[in-house]
């Protein structure tokens, strides 16, 4: 009972924390809007044109993609944290930054004038290493050890690449380093229509694994002993990982750190249940995202500093006290 | 029931560990597997839970595990590895992850299965506490708790009293010994050949990758298996009619 309570009070407060934070992105800018026009954009009345342009063809999209990309990169950290049974585990793992980066410097080495390209290679890119990292791992029994070396050497290979093709082309070096710090600026609701199904079926395909993910924390053994197929699960786990992460990179660039601790963060609040860490990561994530975003847009205003820096800025010490706190608690 | 049939075992493609491995862990019986380190007991327990590939045959009273769908086989046959695991979650918790093959969320009465069982293995103090913080004896003990929930027909434990202090090994003993009065299949390694012969209804000795000796522990008695494949000392001790054998290593 006192368990449910804790977790009503914890999911009420993040949706509503959720919610405030889309409101505040939507309301705050680098152009500054008045409540009446704040409000006449949103509803598109006569006389808000201006301010409709601005709400619904730039904070809107913007907002949806700090969302998305939030919960489709703490949703693919969780999954790997679960599937892996390791705690460091993050999309970089399963060669997501590695393999967007290597085919965004591709295209942007070989067709630097489409700009359209760089969200397709950057997910096919993701998918494709992800999926080679798989491929070759099944080789060996899906072993987690296995997975994860295999995502280092992959990484240690398009990281070449890429230090390869910078060298010789210094304005596709430019352009990579803005995809690769990652950021929402310029993000339009085209940009969201494939990635945005792709998270949102992860996310409830997830949902269907978390009870046989749950028991990856006995081991392979004992998971297997309790009826789960250890191969197909963790395998499925992977690919579900792998897409999500690939969607929200190709519109957001490489945000490798929201991955990595917005589960511990989900996992800290709601124990150590996988279900409700699948649901709660999501939200914190978009929470994160959509904050860091707004901070990055306001504090240094007109200057814009990149989402990554304050994702890391705004995370990194909410997840210390959260680990300090629990530690002085226990 | 537990039958092996002409089980041959290997790891890719070096030379088999087990071969043409053939004896049948009856219900209702404590069949204890004995061998020296490397022989292939474990990886004989591994193969009967799927886990690695094998030709042959292995049987369960509901038919051919290797043909079983893994839900219906967690209802069937369960397993205690050697190596634990430490997850973050409480002792009560954990124990109830025995009840994932049968129920998706446990209701009042499952709860109290649980709590029976963490009881049972003397750790109600423990109830709360997360298994990564628990001595390798009392995580034995929790996972033990979490395979009688499992409640299969069949359970195997992969050297079960490493860990355990010696005033617990008797009372895990009674525990099997009820559960085995309950019709329950064991197939347990063991290290202890004093502790197996005096726990078996039969023992099964794996020697060089083959099946040494399947028999009664008073027919490995009277075969002298003991000194023979393990090269131990008999001692005797005498208490009123009843006789102990005691084995050291000389």
């Amino acid at each position: 009972m006192k368990t449910q309570r804790r977790d009503a009070a914890v999911f009420g407060g993040a949706l509503l924390l959720l919610f405030l934070s889309a409101i505040l992105s939507l309301r705050f800018g680098s152009s500054h809007l008045t409540t009446a026009e704040f409000f006449g954009g949103m509803l598109a009345l006569e006389g808000y044109g201006k301010a409709t342009v601005i709400l619904r063809a730039i904070r809107l999209p913007r907002m949806l993609a700090g969302l998305f990309a939030g919960a489709g990169l703490a949703l693919s950290g969780t999954l790997l944290q679960r599937a892996t049974d390791n705690p460091l585990a993050a999309p970089n793992i399963i060669g997501i930054n590695a393999g967007a980066g290597f085919f965004v410097m591709l295209s942007l080495f070989f067709f630097p004038a489409a700009f359209w390209l760089q969200p397709f290679a950057a997910f096919g890119g993701a998918m494709l290493t992800a999926l080679m990292i798989l491929a070759i791992s099944h080789r060996t029994g899906l072993d987690k050890t296995a997975v994860v070396l295999c995502g280092v050497a992959f990484s240690a290979l398009f990281g070449a690449g890429i230090s390869f093709f910078s060298v010789l082309n210094q304005d596709a070096l430019a352009s990579y380093t803005q995809f690769s710090i990652g950021g929402l600026q310029g993000v339009t609701m085209r940009d969201l229509y494939f990635p945005v199904p792709i998270i949102l079926l992860c996310f409830m395909g997830a949902i269907l694994l978390s009870r046989k993910l749950e028991l990856f924390c006995l081991g392979d053994s004992l998971a297997n002993s309790l009826g789960v197929s250890v191969r197909r699960v963790r395998l499925l786990a992977l690919i579900l990982a792998a897409a999500s992460a690939a969607a929200a990179v190709s519109f957001a660039g490489l945000l490798g750190f929201v991955g990595l601790l917005v589960p511990h963060t989900a996992r800290k609040l709601v124990g150590n249940n996988t279900k409700k860490e699948i649901l709660l990561s999501p939200i914190c994530g978009g929470i994160l995202l959509l904050l860091a975003d707004l901070a990055g847009r306001l504090l240094f205003s007109p200057t814009e500093v990149p989402v990554g820096v304050f994702t890391a800025l705004l995370g990194v010490p909410f997840f210390l006290t959260l680990l300090v706190g629990r530690k002085r608690h226990a | 029931m537990l039958e092996f049939k002409n089980v041959t075992v290997g790891y890719g493609k070096r030379p088999p560990v087990l071969q043409s491995i053939g004896f049948t862990a009856g219900a209702g019986e404590i069949t204890v597997l004995l061998g020296q380190n490397g022989c292939g007991k474990s990886t004989l327990l591994r193969a009967a839970m799927q886990e690695i590939p094998y030709t042959g045959q292995i049987f369960s009273d509901e038919g051919s595990l290797s043909t079983m769908p893994p839900a219906q086989r967690a209802k069937c046959i369960s397993l205690l590895p050697q190596h634990l695991p430490a997850p973050a979650v409480s002792v009560r918790e954990a124990v109830a992850l025995g009840l994932a093959p049968w129920v998706t969320r446990p209701g009042e009465a499952e709860w109290q299965k649980v709590d029976q069982r963490v009881a049972e293995l003397g750790l109600s103090s423990l109830a709360d506490r997360p298994v990564n913080t628990l001595s390798g004896g009392e995580r034995q003990k929790v996972f033990l708790a979490m395979l009688l929930t499992q409640d299969t027909p069949i359970l195997l434990l992969d050297e079960p009293t490493t860990y355990m202090d010696l005033s617990f090994v008797a009372r895990f003993f009674d525990i099997l010994k009820k559960e085995r009065a309950r019709g329950k299949t064991f197939l347990l390694v063991m290290h202890d050949v004093s502790d197996a012969l005096w726990l078996a209804d039969r023992v099964v000795v794996l020697a060089k990758g083959a099946l040494a000796f399947c028999g009664t522990p008073h027919e490995a008695l009277e075969q002298c298996i003991p000194e023979k494949q393990f090269g131990l000392t008999r001692y005797t001790a005498q208490r009123g009619e009843k006789t102990a054998y005691f084995f050291r290593a000389t």
